[in-house]
């Protein structure tokens, strides 16, 4: 019996891309944060998928587009297809959609089997969680939906980026939610309202488990800094936040202009972009350091002859007391795995009870 | 044993008079109020009352709900409905020519229900800001149009005065100043969930202990006899759930002059204050602990919508909580004489004052059921789609009826199963929450100065 396998088509393409950069390169950055921005100030369709494969593109140049889309219309038809096929009972009148959403969750967690003829079966594999390099410290492509395309192996960003790609593919409603140092995604459903969709462990939380981090405040969530859904636009606005993100990665973090300019007009589309609040106050915070360290001064405010340096001071100071204000409250990454493996080690407790009926197994 | 005796004799009184109230055609005799409070004075010490528990201890496994009171009445709902169904039935086709009836039959021409109507009339001048917002009166006004305006407000007041009294002789004793408004949060929680003992002047040796109040297992939702829901029966029987407890704190405070929140989670209420430093406590009076908001969210049914839109968790205003005062009214209502248009107008008056009330969405969805089913049980139950084509006006009660159910389920409630309920309620004494509450309490203890 023969077995195909389709993530290794383009995995080649990765592995020689990314590490021959350098500075030269800004501009690309520059050419990606224009064409997401052209599609916020509704010059160009807002399309989650493409803002997302710029930033990409930004960070490593030898990603093939074409290819990549390729591959999301692949997976598309993979879910149709499975998506036709009886895979839960449910009767309301969103039937259509919940099925879709259904297909879309088989495809990423589950394995689909489908024989091709009487000695080849076609099969495709789940997307599984890479707890090598969970937050992209050693490789910051991890992050990636490319990545998780070629190798299979996502994070909390590139998974739910890909459900959602696939559900905007697919002309369903779906929405990104954040949590600390988390996304997830939400959905609606006549039966059981509200429900979401944990795709690093493939189950359905409850919104006790996300509230169960211990660092999401009461305040935090009636101010929609955590737990609220995402627009697409507002979607669309975090991959600034993103590419703001690589752009730090890739190049030396002397210069915070770009990164500043990524998070203010995020902000101005989703003003409780609390990544978008962090990355900016954080930048701020390095150039100052780094100036007070060049000057060698002690105190911040004897910069402040620099008027740039103290408007950007206090610029930093306002953001860091309004997400105070806001509820936030920084996670350490050790708590982060910890409330992760909540749903293996307290399943009854975490585990929406209502949707585990609904799917088939 | 006479004391013992007198108690268990009133509860018989009081068990006996009301218990039939939930019959389907209710029994128009007034409910008696307990007559008699005990209250024992501190300078002529009969210290008898609260000496000795009259009610047996119950063992730690408690739940109450009073949101499961409108799912109940959702099947009481489809009880009378499917009574309704029959003999609408029965009289098919010599009714399809009457004249359609929109509005459920009044009840207001029954005995005793003038009491609710000025009841309301009273509730609605404090929200509107006619008469001053007094959370005593309005409890009290509550459960006076129960009994028929048979409850004796000085007693109410005496007992309610007594514990004030014992929240403060003991922080005197204890050398504290009572006038600090964090003291006074800290006593009073004391009062109600502590054993406090206090020495009367002049006598030595003598002293009036006051016993924690306890959780009422028996009838906690108030199913068989309605009046188990209030404070007047707490102050006289020293046992209460999470309607009574928490509403008699605020009371306290109010009487007191300390400040103090209700708050909401699924299917429970409790008290939320702040100290001088901002940092709210989380009074679960139902079992005298002081819990994080981890515990509440714990229970597994708030979402995050939930406390966006301030359902839950969401410190009340006294307005607010005088308007959730209509809607208790409204449920009294319900349990005397069942639904019509007064329900209708006690709960648009507190969705005017606090359009999030969740309690009065609950009660309205299934008022609007009622008043769908008796309508088209008038035209014959037809599909949908005929009511749609023939009875315009009769399809319209329908969708409209279906935006509420729609709304109330956007704005994130969860139905909490009552197993779930109590095991979440029990989980207050597991070992982490257990330390919590220690940590906690030890570190209010401080703030009292």
């Amino acid at each position: 019996m023969c077995v195909i396998n389709l993530k290794k088509i383009s995995l080649i393409v990765f592995l020689f891309g990314a590490f021959q950069l350098s500075a030269q390169n800004t501009e690309v950055y520059y050419d990606s944060y224009d064409f997401i921005e052209k599609m916020l100030v509704g010059k160009t369709e807002l399309k989650f998928k493409n803002a997302v494969f710029a930033v990409e593109k930004a960070y490593n140049d030898m990603l093939n587009i074409e290819e990549l889309n390729k591959e999301i219309n692949f997976l598309v038809a993979l879910t149709n297809l499975t998506s036709m096929s009886d895979i839960i009972t449910y009767e309301k009148k969103d039937k259509d959609i919940v099925i879709k959403h259904a297909g879309i969750f088989r495809v990423m967690c589950d394995s689909i089997i489908i024989p091709l003829d009487s000695t080849h079966i076609f099969i495709h594999s789940p997307y599984t969680y890479d707890f090598d390099d969970p937050f992209g410290q050693k490789d910051w492509s991890s992050m990636f939906v490319s990545k998780l395309l070629e190798t299979g192996k996502g994070n909390c960003h590139s998974l739910p980026y890909l459900y959602k790609i696939l559900a905007d593919e697919l002309e369903i409603p779906c929405y990104l939610a954040f949590a600390p140092n988390h996304i997830y995604i939400k959905s609606y459903a006549e039966s059981t309202g509200w429900y979401n969709t944990e795709l690093t462990s493939g189950t359905f939380p409850v919104d006790a488990w996300i509230m169960a981090s211990g660092y999401i405040s009461i305040d935090a969530i009636r101010n929609g800094l955590f737990m609220d859904t995402l627009s697409t636009k507002q979607a669309i606005a975090n991959c600034l936040v993103d590419l703001a993100q690589g752009y730090q990665q890739k190049f030396v973090r002397e210069n915070p202009d770009f990164v500043i300019k990524c998070c203010n007009t995020a902000l101005k589309y989703h003003p409780t972009n609390v990544n978008a609040m962090l990355t900016k106050a954080e930048a701020q915070k390095h150039y100052i350091d780094l100036q007070m360290k060049k000057q060698n001064v002690k105190n911040a405010k004897d910069l402040f002859t620099d008027k740039i340096i103290a408007e950007m001071y206090s610029d930093m100071e306002q953001t860091y007391v309004r997400l105070h204000q806001l509820g936030y409250r920084r996670m350490p990454e050790r708590m982060y795995l910890e409330w992760i493996s909540l749903l293996k080690n307290e399943p009854n407790k975490y585990i929406n009870k209502s949707i585990q009926t609904i799917q088939k197994k | 044993m006479g004391i013992k005796g007198k108690y268990f004799l009133i509860l018989a009184v009081f068990l006996t008079t009301t218990n039939n109230l939930l019959g389907q055609i209710p029994v128009v005799e007034a409910p008696k109020p307990p007559t008699m409070f005990t209250v024992p004075i501190y300078n002529n010490p009969t210290p008898q009352a609260r000496q000795s528990n009259p009610f047996p201890n119950v063992p730690n496994s408690n739940n109450h709900n009073p949101l499961e009171m409108y799912e109940r009445d959702k099947h009481e709902l489809q009880r009378r409905n499917a009574e309704l169904y029959k003999i609408s039935h029965e009289n098919d086709n010599s009714n399809s020519n009457n004249i359609i009836q929109y509005d459920l039959p009044s009840q207001l021409g029954r005995r005793g229900t003038e009491y609710y109507q000025e009841a309301l009339d009273k509730l609605s001048k404090m929200l509107r800001g006619e008469t001053p917002l007094n959370l005593k009166n309005a409890v009290f006004t509550v459960e006076n149009a129960y009994f028929e305006n048979h409850l004796n407000y000085s007693n109410y007041n005496k007992a309610i005065k007594y514990l004030a009294e014992t929240a403060k002789l003991q922080t005197m004793q204890d050398g504290r100043n009572w006038n600090n408004p964090i003291t006074k949060n800290v006593m009073l929680f004391r009062a109600m969930a502590d054993t406090l003992e206090i020495k009367v002047r002049q006598k030595e040796r003598t002293s009036v202990v006051s016993y924690p109040m306890q959780y009422d297992f028996e009838d906690f939702r108030g199913e068989e006899d309605w009046s188990k829901m209030f404070v007047s029966k707490l102050l006289f029987a020293n046992k209460g759930q999470c309607h009574s407890l928490p509403l008699l704190y605020l009371i306290l405070c109010e009487e007191t002059g300390a400040k103090a929140n209700l708050a909401y989670s699924p299917s429970h209420s409790y008290i939320k204050f702040k100290d001088n430093s901002g940092n709210w406590y989380n009074l679960e009076l139902t079992n005298g602990r002081i819990v994080t908001d981890a515990f509440v969210v714990g229970s597994g049914y708030i979402t995050a919508e939930a406390i966006k839109n301030k359902l839950y968790m969401e410190p009340q205003t006294k307005r607010q909580v005088i308007a959730q005062c209509i809607s208790d009214l409204a449920m009294g209502y319900r349990h005397k004489y069942g639904y019509d248009s007064f329900i209708k107008q006690c709960v648009d008056s507190v969705l005017k004052y606090d359009p999030n009330n969740l309690g009065s969405w609950m009660i309205k969805s299934n008022y609007e059921t009622q008043r769908l089913e008796y309508v088209v049980n008038q035209v014959g139950r037809p599909h949908p789609d005929i009511l749609k084509e023939r009875y315009p006006k009769i399809f319209e009660l329908f969708e409209n009826r279906n935006a509420i159910y729609r709304k109330i389920d956007a704005s994130g409630y969860r139905e909490m199963p009552k197993e779930a309920y109590e095991a979440w309620l029990n989980s207050v004494n597991e070992e982490k929450e257990r330390r919590e509450h220690d940590e906690k309490y030890n570190k209010v203890l401080r703030l009292v100065r």
